[in-house]
């Protein structure tokens, strides 16, 4: 098969893997070592695709030859989709060469499995190495991580990979029990705790080494990071949250991403037949947005009991929960601590920072929060300043819902 | 009292607007009595130059993030920046030492927007030039982009780091840089017609866009947001929007409709993972 085909069917295998961050891997460049590759931080979108995702690696799978069954995949073995190999110093020469086009940041190299866990993993790390050594390549990779690996492929792979990922898939054991047959929840977790506990003992090796010549090399700098599928079996966003919030805490997850199952080309019968829509993908990385930077919990963004454990589709969570909360407002921008100036809907944690620096010089007015451009429609039911006070609209919730809420949107074509 | 005219040259360099806001300040001239001539490199109103105003005064020292801060909205377009940043210098050595942490007054809001419309050009442009090999020579690229401000200078030295091994120029309209693997050059501009016309890895970057692009996702709203359309003449997968905007619906409407299909065949060594790892029952034994 021609290198042309082999890549097309191997990025659309990659495609449903919503990861494509190249942030977090710190300062790297290639002065002096005859390579070509930097990072700085801030990873940077080469491309956008009409979906309006950001191109920034290069994703794709090494095969999508896989000897696991996961109703949820397209790669799945009892799926008629056309299938490829990639020998593993073709996707170092797509790499490269893209690369020093300016077209990508790096690679994210996932795979089917073939044969068996270590095998598959082999190969993949063999990419990263022969990147990193034979070429000098300093650019961003993600490696996907097969939980059944070696610990010593797993500890290979995080010293050539900036982030190392496993998906979680499901939000529950029974729900993978049921889609994925032979992946299991428990040997997952182990993978991802084993991951945690390197990425953890690496910064603490080379914290305590003071001389930059004796660190240990670093080990997945960009962390670790995972991906819950959305729609495909019956877990509600309460449930969804939950798992988040765990994973963020059990196993230091920098991103847990959503992916609302979409149509694929030849889907198995066993899944919903429609998918979610793209809403509640969008509500609930708003959702999770609360859970880390905004200090929200998740009995607070899905009350137990209230609206069938799933979010509001119509408005954002945070104006949800500000209207299930009328007591709690108007806040007053002028005194109120950070704490509550967060909890505003419309006002995010910039325009917060701004908002204290800011009063500390004179009182804040109407004027003032114009030139934030803050959305203020949102906004001014629920804040006072010196010359604005919300009055009487925060005492009927519903109306100020209707008022909040986007005009109902003609049905879905495809519906 | 008398006024001045100020020379920045080049208009986008943080040293030179430096050396003439500090001439400006120590002659104590107020704002208004200099006249700053936006990108004409020099004043237009017919005042003696900033060199022959008397000092009376020492220096001042201003907060490190307003020099980083002045560093950026200096590339920027507008040809009323420089007077804007002399009269933030002003108001902050007359006596407003956290001006910058107002961030509802007209200056600061001001000089943030320009900051932001820098910072974004500057983004894009380390995110839309695309290499062209130089064909017969080793590792040799070029690249023509179109810059929004007077950015090529402040972003050149991170291609310097991303591509060290290689040797490229980037050409603009208005400046080019070059890297020969041991020193950056900046110089004049150059045209399109400079670069190759096309790559032979065109074609592959082309296949991976439209692949890794979702039809069932589309949301052209957000593309056009991030990817705003003044890029796409620079952008070689560009060329591909119109017909994968189009098919899209009906690649959709193809996957939906068609019936589930028995899988054609096994794929060999399945038999041996299941040994290894007995699947969980049906019935959620995990």
């Amino acid at each position: 098969m021609e290198l042309t085909e082999k890549l097309a069917v191997l990025a659309d295998a990659a495609k449903y893997d919503a990861s494509c961050a190249s942030s977090g891997a710190g300062k790297r460049h290639s002065l002096g070592s005859g390579g070509v590759g930097s990072t700085e931080g801030m990873g940077i979108c080469h491309s956008y695709t009409p979906d309006g995702r950001c191109v920034s690696l290069l994703k794709i799978l090494l095969t999508n030859f896989c000897v696991y069954d996961c109703a949820y995949c397209v790669n799945r073995v009892s799926s008629n989709v056309r299938r490829a190999r990639f020998a593993t110093d073709e996707v170092v020469r797509l790499t490269l060469d893209f690369y020093k086009r300016n077209y990508i940041e790096g690679l994210f190299l996932s795979s089917g499995i073939i044969r068996n866990g270590d095998y598959t993993m082999e190969q993949l790390v063999e990419v990263a190495r022969s990147l990193r050594e034979d070429h000098r390549f300093a650019g961003y990779i993600h490696l996907k991580t097969i939980p059944e690996a070696s610990p010593e492929l797993l500890e290979k792979a995080g010293r050539y990979a900036d982030r190392l990922s496993i998906n979680v898939e499901l939000p529950t054991s029974e729900g993978l029990a049921k889609l994925a047959p032979e992946k299991r929840a428990d040997g997952i977790r182990t993978a991802m705790g084993e991951l945690r506990w390197r990425i953890d003992e690496n910064k603490e090796a080379r914290r305590q080494q003071a001389a930059i010549r004796a660190k240990p090399p670093r080990f997945a700098p960009a962390g670790q990071s995972t991906q819950m599928i959305v729609g495909a079996d019956g877990a509600d966003d309460g449930v969804i949250l939950r798992a988040s919030n765990a994973l963020y805490g059990d196993y230091r997850m920098r991103r847990v991403y959503y992916s609302a199952f979409s149509p694929i080309p030849d889907a198995s019968a066993q899944l919903p037949p429609k998918s979610p829509p793209l809403a509640r993908e969008h509500r609930l990385y708003q959702a999770d947005w609360l859970l880390r930077f905004y200090e929200f919990s998740v009995d607070e963004i899905v009350p137990p009991g209230e609206g069938g454990g799933m979010l509001d589709l119509d408005i954002d969570p945070k104006t949800a929960w500000a209207l299930r909360h009328p007591e709690r407002f108007p806040v007053d921008l002028n005194t109120a601590p950070r704490e509550l100036l967060l909890r505003v809907p419309g006002l995010g944690a910039r325009n917060v920072q701004k908002l204290v620096a800011a009063r500390r010089h004179g009182r804040l007015r109407l004027d003032d929060l114009g030139r934030l451009r803050a959305p203020l429609k949102k906004m001014l039911p629920f804040v006072s300043v010196l010359d604005h006070h919300p009055r009487r609209r925060l005492d009927d919730a519903g109306r100020l819902r209707a008022q909040l809420a986007p005009p109902p949107r003609q049905a879905d074509l495809f519906g | 009292m008398s006024a001045y005219r100020a020379t920045v040259d080049p208009a986008w360099d943080l040293d030179a607007w430096r050396h003439a806001a500090r001439q400006a300040w120590e002659a104590a001239l107020p704002p208004d009595q200099v006249d700053w001539g936006g990108d004409a490199q020099a004043g237009l109103l017919p005042w003696p130059p900033l060199e022959q105003a008397p000092r009376v005064r020492g220096g001042l020292s201003v907060p490190g993030a307003f020099m980083a801060m002045a560093a950026a909205v200096l590339c920027h377009r507008d040809p009323q920046r420089h007077a804007l940043l002399y009269r933030m210098l002003w108001r902050i050595g007359e006596g407003e030492r956290h001006l910058l942490e107002r961030a509802t007054d007209a200056d600061v809001v001001r000089a943030q927007a320009l900051e932001k419309a820098v910072r974004r050009d500057t983004h894009k442009m380390k995110a839309f030039v695309r290499f062209r090999a130089v064909p017969g020579e080793e590792e040799t690229y070029v690249a023509w982009f179109e810059p929004g401000h007077w950015i090529v200078d402040r972003v050149a030295p991170f291609f310097m780091r991303r591509f060290a091994g290689m040797r490229w120029t980037i050409v603009t309209p208005d400046r080019s840089v070059r890297w020969d693997g041991v020193q950056l050059w900046a110089g004049p501009g150059g045209a399109r017609s400079d670069v190759p016309a096309e790559d032979a890895h065109e074609d592959l970057w082309r296949t991976y866009y439209a692949h890794i692009f979702n039809p069932a996702r589309l949301n052209t709203t957000m593309m056009r947001q991030e990817m705003p359309q003044k890029y796409w003449h620079l952008l070689p997968e560009a060329q591909l929007l119109p017909d994968l905007v189009r098919q899209a619906g009906a690649r959709v409407r193809d996957m939906a409709e068609r019936e589930h299909q028995p899988a054609r065949r096994r794929i060999p060594g399945r038999a041996r993972v299941e040994a290894a790892h007995p699947a969980p029952s049906r019935d959620g034994g995990a």
